[in-house]
């Protein structure tokens, strides 16, 4: 579908935004989102896959760095895996020292984060043993939810990683995918993707090309002030001949 | 100057056009400033006294036909430890035209940054020019750029503006609004918050007037 949306060939993105087709009652904005974006990583190699979800974990991180150093070689991703609660993503990876890495996932779009969703995620989804591996990615429209819950009760200890969607974008742009043609034509699509659901890079200001106006009271229609008014003048037709006009655009 | 039907048709759909183009830079600010003073409100310097106590609240104002957003506002609010209510909410309004930029000798639009009791609605609570002067506090102008609403049972409020087009990148975004922000949250002087930005400098007009000139560009 990523395909789909790049080309313009759909437009059922418009989903996302809200538009519903008929008799439509429910949909898994959330479920389609993840599925879309994250999937296509799901059939990178290991290190390709891996190269992002650095970059999304360590985005602005100054020391103590989430994961090992070197390219990633082992990659599992699980969706929506089931135990007592459900989290969107599962994401494991390995490195060829041993050492290993798991991030438990949320994604939010446009519904709300549920009472203690990321708690529960973070203390009853995971072992212990995973827990002392893992990191807890949460990525939504704002910061102020994941912030919320950390306010609520932190019990991350520094584990829980909060990213906007626009913060995604700008990670994706400076992303390096030169070693990875697969994984630059994916960041290609996204961004196009993400730009349909309205989330753009802050571009600024003085690259808009400013629109000369005429100054005038009226733009083009001028009232009439009362009945007694002579109507404005209608140009006169020249061309008697046709009995329809036909529009001419300059 | 008369304009032939052509021309100002074209000119009527370029307008259009320019301001979903503008529409489209201001949400993206917006979007962007939710998120980095988010993020500034997790370092540790202001963790240690202030915790979000809510999600961003956003509103928007349109020009008196209804047709053209003139103005986006969003705060978030925040609790000043060790209490875990509402104390105060960050504020920042964009504002295009109307009176969030009516000050004196001022033609193009603001972004104000402030740190207020209420969040903006753009019913009740909004920055505007004239300020509404109230009985009840004093309004102050620090260093020509900072507004400082004195109360005498409540917490100050602050705020102060830029012009819009000096925003063209994240890194002004972190000059004239995160940096200065976390500073005069953490109550730092004007004159020190503001040195790097280029905020806009006023000066008052008249004894209580409520009215303000910007001054030019330095």
């Amino acid at each position: 579908m990523l395909h789909s949306f790049w080309r313009n060939k759909s437009h059922l993105y418009k989903r996302y935004l809200g538009h519903r087709e008929e008799g439509e009652k429910r949909v898994c904005e959330e479920d389609e989102i993840t599925g879309l974006i994250a999937g296509p990583l799901d059939f990178l190699p290991p290190d390709a896959s891996g190269a992002f979800w650095r970059a999304l974990l360590e985005s602005d991180v100054g020391e103590d760095l989430p994961l090992p150093p070197g390219a990633v070689s082992f990659l599992r991703m699980n969706f929506w895996p089931k135990r007592s609660v459900e989290p969107d993503l599962l994401v494991e990876m390995g490195w060829p020292t041993g050492e290993r890495r798991i991030v438990v996932v949320e994604f939010k779009w446009r519904a709300p984060l549920g009472t203690d969703q990321l708690h529960r995620q973070w203390s009853e989804y995971l072992t212990d043993a995973e827990r002392e591996v893992a990191y807890h990615l949460f990525i939504g429209p704002e910061l102020s939810v994941g912030l919320n819950a950390l306010a609520q009760k932190d019990i991350w200890n520094g584990r829980l990683i909060l990213r906007s969607w626009l913060n995604v974008l700008q990670i994706l742009n400076k992303l390096d995918c030169t070693t990875y043609p697969g994984l630059s034509k994916w960041r290609t699509q996204v961004t196009s993707f993400l730009g349909q659901l309205d989330i753009k890079r802050f571009q600024g200001f003085q690259q808009l090309s400013p629109v000369l106006l005429p100054v005038r009271t009226h733009v083009f229609w001028n009232p009439l002030n009362g009945f007694d008014m002579k109507p404005p003048a209608l140009p006169v037709a020249t061309n008697t001949k046709p009995n329809h006009y036909l529009w001419s655009s300059l | 100057m008369s304009s032939s039907p052509v021309s100002i048709g074209a000119s009527i759909t370029d307008a259009v056009k320019f301001m979903s183009r503008l529409a489209g830079e201001c949400e993206a600010l917006a979007d962007l400033v939710k998120q980095e003073i988010s993020r500034a409100v997790l370092t540790p310097e202001l963790a240690k006294h202030f915790k979000p106590s809510g999600d961003w609240i956003t509103s928007r104002t349109t020009d008196e036909e209804g047709w053209v957003y003139t103005g986006i506002g969003i705060s978030l609010p925040i609790a000043s430890k060790p209490k875990r209510t509402t104390g105060s909410h960050i504020v920042v309004q964009i504002s295009l035209a109307g009176e969030g930029i009516e000050a004196l000798d001022n033609r193009e639009p603001l972004v104000h940054i402030g740190q207020w009791g209420w969040p903006i609605d753009f019913v009740e609570i909004q920055m505007g020019f004239p300020c509404d002067l109230v009985s009840g506090y004093d309004l102050n102008l620090e260093n020509g750029q900072l507004f400082r609403w004195v109360h005498a049972e409540y917490d100050n409020e602050w705020c102060y503006s830029v012009r819009l087009t000096d925003i063209n990148c994240p890194e002004d975004v972190k000059i004239n609004i995160i940096n200065p922000l976390k500073s005069l949250l953490l109550g730092a002087e004007a004159s020190q918050a503001l040195a790097e930005t280029c905020a806009v400098r006023y000066v008052g007009i008249g004894e209580n007037s409520g009215q303000y000139r910007v001054l030019p560009r330095q």
